[in-house]
């Protein structure tokens, strides 16, 4: 089963074979650009992809706890601070209250000028109150005139009997301050007990709530355990008004919850429950507030990701274009090379096609000139025929009319077999000999030397034989032209570095001067006698230049002229 | 008299050329294609053979090649129309005396024939 | 070979043609003058019937040579496009025209078969000049599979979106048919069929040896180079 799923996966990824067979379609070379683009994309984008995902994933935990964690340590703080702030308060009223009998705490002085030293050492305290046993504040330290006051009823009262100290929570009291109560019980020895009373300014619970440092949108207070607001709210009430929405679970530690509040509104709750006084303390934080950031996190990391895949694919799209075009180009140069070389089976040529075009012309026209030759023989042979001239000269224009179609039909043979090379290796020397063979009648009758220096080890070269003919033959007519009978024709070829072939051709005939010589190479610059009747040595030196080789002449009047060839072994 | 063989598929051409041939004194003898032409040259053997190269069947360089191999003395003028030194290059290599473009003139063609016929009687000496 | 050359090319052919169809014009008047002078004089001289001889042939063979330049000249100025609207049947019998000079050297006939012929004749767009010279290959690959005195025979037929041109050696039932060797991957025909988006097959005809070559009627635009 998995071996299955390999090899589709496989098959999947492995280009087809025909991709690679170079058979010149164009269609081919769509295929392969899709299948390169399709696999450089897939690479590209799918690692992309994951990271895309993982990070997403991985900042959202790293924000969580980066933003949610510290809430958890906050609140845990703060609620320290709260308990260390009323553990403070309730150990001064106990040290008091154990540290002064009864009878001292009842003077109203000495009470008096206890309050002011706590209320300057500890602050917070609002007043300072002893309560006999029958519930009445026989003595009173504050702002308020609250001696002889009757408490019998009270809560707290009630609370502190039953359990020896007690912290109130938060109330209104005179003057509609919100504070709460410490209060502490001690026995006397005759069994009765008293209360002593003091009075904190909730004040102080603000400023710790304000020391938290929260932004404006996030929101902290206390409530008790009815769900009743202990200090003020930012959106929630103000203080002893109740909590619109539940209290969270029963947790002493620190704890977070992603909830709703009683508007619909999205919050993180991190909250811990007092040991005593009985209390939650709540911190809330908007998670839209939370998580602004990770939007803004979320959106940069998908434009990012747009604008990286929309790069790749650009890039992409772009190297493997710019890659299969050159792959085909280079197929293409290969094929073409190959088909320059390879000479057998060679199909129809505009060579070819030119030839059929003058052979089929040519018939006619061979039959037109022998029968005008024919007539003109004719007239010419009769003695006494009139007007023989006027006659004559008509025929002789048709003659002259058939050989205009010779000089043309020549003319459009050479143009086309010069754009047909047909490449091979050859042998120069072999050419050489070739051409020299087709001269030979004429050296013969005219009695001029051939002196032949050809390296015999000489590599083969890359060239078209029907072009290296028609060098060889147009240089070798010229010195034909140019030397006298009996003159002398020297050939040497010889190798000169690694690619490079040297042919020399000297005769000692007329030589041309300095200014002949410079125009020797021009179309259809001509010379009375010797070199250069007409279109020969332009072509001649149009055919060594497309071949990639080069020719240098130098001669001197009268004494002859050194042509002298060079020819790249390689094509060009 | 010259006896010469002009071999060529164009029958108006070679019996024209023949004509004029005539009328220089020159013995003709046509053939329009190769075998006739290898038949004429057993029985008549004439000195010259003018042909053409491109005929149907035996080409006239075929007939060369037969020609040379059986009667290495009988000179052989090449005539053509298609203008390419190739065919002109390989007839010489095959034995051609010469090598001709269609359409010729006589006098160069007389020329050339009796420059052939002069070859023989230089070697000879 | 460019188009740049293959233009080239073309204009040479035609100027060349168009200059041999001048020269036929001068030689018929020329002879024609001759005549007209002739037949002014006495009739007496006992060559004057030889002349007249001579003047016609001279004549058939000025025509000959017209109607060969006619075609000459269309073959060369239908190389001129890179894309043109062709004739199949205009486009073949150019081909033919060329290339029965070469097949007549091997005592070959080549023929376009009127009974296998598209009715009413069709025109594809497409390179005028390649198309041809991939006909012209097509032919001298049957030439090269034919013995002398045999035909090729030139078929075309609709195949859908697609002509087919279709080259019978017709050997008159004397010998079996042999399948002819198509060039290689690397010669030279390949590119031009790539170009032409044609297809070469061998003959599918039970008892008959030959090519069939595929053409779209329309092809899409890849001439760039």
């Amino acid at each position: 089963m998995v071996s299955r799923l390999l090899n589709r996966i496989r098959s999947l990824f492995s280009v087809p074979l025909s991709l690679y067979r170079r058979d010149g379609s164009p269609h081919r070379y769509k295929q392969l650009r899709r299948y390169m683009a399709a696999i450089m994309l897939l690479i590209t984008i799918i690692p992309l992809l994951l990271m895309a995902v993982i990070n997403y994933h991985e900042y959202q935990k790293a924000l969580r706890s980066e933003i949610i964690l510290p809430l958890g340590t906050l609140v845990n703080k703060t609620k320290h601070s709260f308990e260390l702030f009323l553990a403070e308060r309730l150990s001064a009223v106990s040290f008091i209250a154990s540290g002064y009998s009864f009878e001292e705490l009842a003077d109203q002085n000495a009470l008096n000028r206890m309050f002011r030293v706590v209320k300057n050492e500890f602050g917070g305290f609002i007043d300072l109150g002893l309560i006999d046993s029958s519930g009445i504040q026989i003595s009173y330290a504050g702002p308020y005139r609250l001696k002889g006051k009757q408490y019998t009823g009270q809560h707290w009262l009630q609370e502190v009997i039953v359990k020896g100290e007690h912290i109130s929570d938060v109330f209104l009291g005179y003057r509609k301050f919100p504070h709460l109560v410490i209060v502490v019980q001690k026995e006397l020895d005759t069994g009765d007990s008293w209360v002593l009373r003091a009075t904190i300014d909730t004040e102080r619970f603000d400023n710790l709530i304000a020391s938290m440092g929260l932004d404006p949108a996030s929101d902290a207070f206390i409530v008790n355990r009815e769900g009743v607001l202990q200090t003020s709210s930012r959106f929630y009430g103000k203080v002893l008004e109740p909590l619109p929405f539940p209290l969270p679970p029963l947790s002493y530690e620190s704890n977070i919850l992603e909830t709703k509040d009683h508007m619909g509104r999205d919050i993180f709750l991190a909250y811990a429950y007092f040991v005593s006084p009985s209390y939650v303390l709540m911190l809330i934080k908007p998670q839209s507030q939370v998580l602004k950031s990770w939007y803004g996190l979320k959106a940069e990391i998908l434009l990012i990701f747009l604008f990286s895949v929309i790069a790749i694919v650009f890039v992409v799209l772009k190297l493997t274009n710019t890659m299969v075009k050159r792959i085909q180009a280079s197929d293409e140069e290969c094929d073409a090379t190959f088909h320059q070389i390879e000479h057998t089976n060679k199909l129809a040529s505009i060579g070819r096609l030119a030839a059929g075009v003058a052979h089929e012309i040519n018939n006619p026209m061979a039959i037109i000139n022998e029968k005008a030759g024919l007539m003109g023989d004719i007239i010419h042979s009769m003695p006494s025929f009139d007007n023989k001239e006027k006659f004559l000269s008509l025929t002789k224009h048709i003659l002259e009319s058939v050989d205009r179609c010779s000089t043309i039909t020549h003319r459009l043979l050479g143009f086309a077999r010069r754009m047909d090379v047909e490449m091979e290796r050859l042998d120069l020397n072999g050419v050489i000999m070739e051409v020299l063979g087709f001269l030979e009648k004429d050296a013969f009758h005219r009695s001029i030397e051939i002196d032949l220096q050809l390296d015999e080890r000489l590599s083969q070269i890359e060239s078209d034989r029907g072009q290296l003919q028609q060098v060889f033959l147009n240089i070798l007519n010229n010195a034909f032209a140019a030397v006298d009978d009996g003159g002398r024709i020297s050939i040497v070829s010889r190798e000169i570095d690694t690619d490079m072939i040297e042919v020399t051709i000297t005769d000692n005939g007329v030589g041309m001067s300095e200014d002949t010589l410079g125009h020797i190479f021009d179309p259809f610059f001509s010379t009375r006698k010797g070199y250069g009747t007409g279109l020969g040595l332009s072509i001649t030196y149009g055919i060594i230049q497309k071949i990639g080789g080069d020719i240098q002449v130098t001669s001197k009047e009268g004494e002859g002229a050194v042509f002298t060839i060079y020819l790249p072994k390689t094509a060009q | 008299m010259m006896k010469v063989l002009l071999v060529d598929d164009e029958r108006e051409f070679v019996t024209t050329l023949a004509e004029r041939l005539q009328l220089r004194d020159i013995i003709p003898l046509v053939a329009t294609d190769g075998d006739q032409a290898l038949q004429i040259i057993e029985s008549e053997k004439p000195p010259v053979v003018v042909m053409d190269v491109m005929m149907p069947g035996l080409g006239g360089l075929d007939v060369l090649q037969a020609v040379k191999r059986r009667h290495p003395e009988i000179h052989v003028i090449l005539l053509t129309g298609r203008g390419s030194t190739q065919d002109g290059i390989r007839g010489m290599r095959l034995g051609a005396f010469d090598y001709l473009m269609k359409p010729v003139k006589i006098e160069k063609l007389i020329e050339t024939m009796e420059s052939a016929c002069r070859s023989d009687t230089e070697s000879a000496v | 070979m460019t188009d740049q050359g293959i233009n080239f090319f073309g204009k040479i052919t035609a100027s060349a043609t168009h200059e041999f169809i001048n020269i036929l014009a001068t030689i018929r008047e020329t002879s024609g003058l001759i005549e007209d002078l002739l037949s002014l004089r006495p009739v007496d001289d006992s060559g004057d019937e030889r002349f007249a001889g001579i003047l016609k042939k001279i004549k058939e063979q000025t025509e000959r040579g017209v109607s060969i330049c006619e075609k000459l000249n269309a073959f060369s100025h239908s190389i001129d496009e890179p894309r043109s609207r062709i004739l199949i049947g205009g486009l073949l019998d150019q081909v033919v025209f060329l290339m029965q000079g070469i097949c007549r050297l091997q005592r070959v006939y080549l023929i376009r078969d009127s009974a296998h012929q598209i009715e009413p004749p069709t025109a594809i767009i497409s390179n005028s000049f390649r198309l041809q010279l991939a006909l012209a290959s097509c032919i001298e690959t049957c030439l090269a599979g034919a013995l002398p005195e045999e035909r090729i025979r030139v078929q075309t037929e609709l195949a859908g979106e697609r002509i087919a041109i279709r080259f019978v050696i017709d050997t008159n039932g004397s010998r079996s048919p042999q399948k002819l060797e198509i060039p290689g991957r690397f010669g030279e025909l390949n590119p031009i069929l790539n170009d032409l988006e044609a297809q070469l097959t061998h003959l599918d005809k039970p008892g008959q040896s030959g090519l069939t070559l595929s053409l779209p009627i329309s092809s899409t635009d890849n001439t760039h180079e």
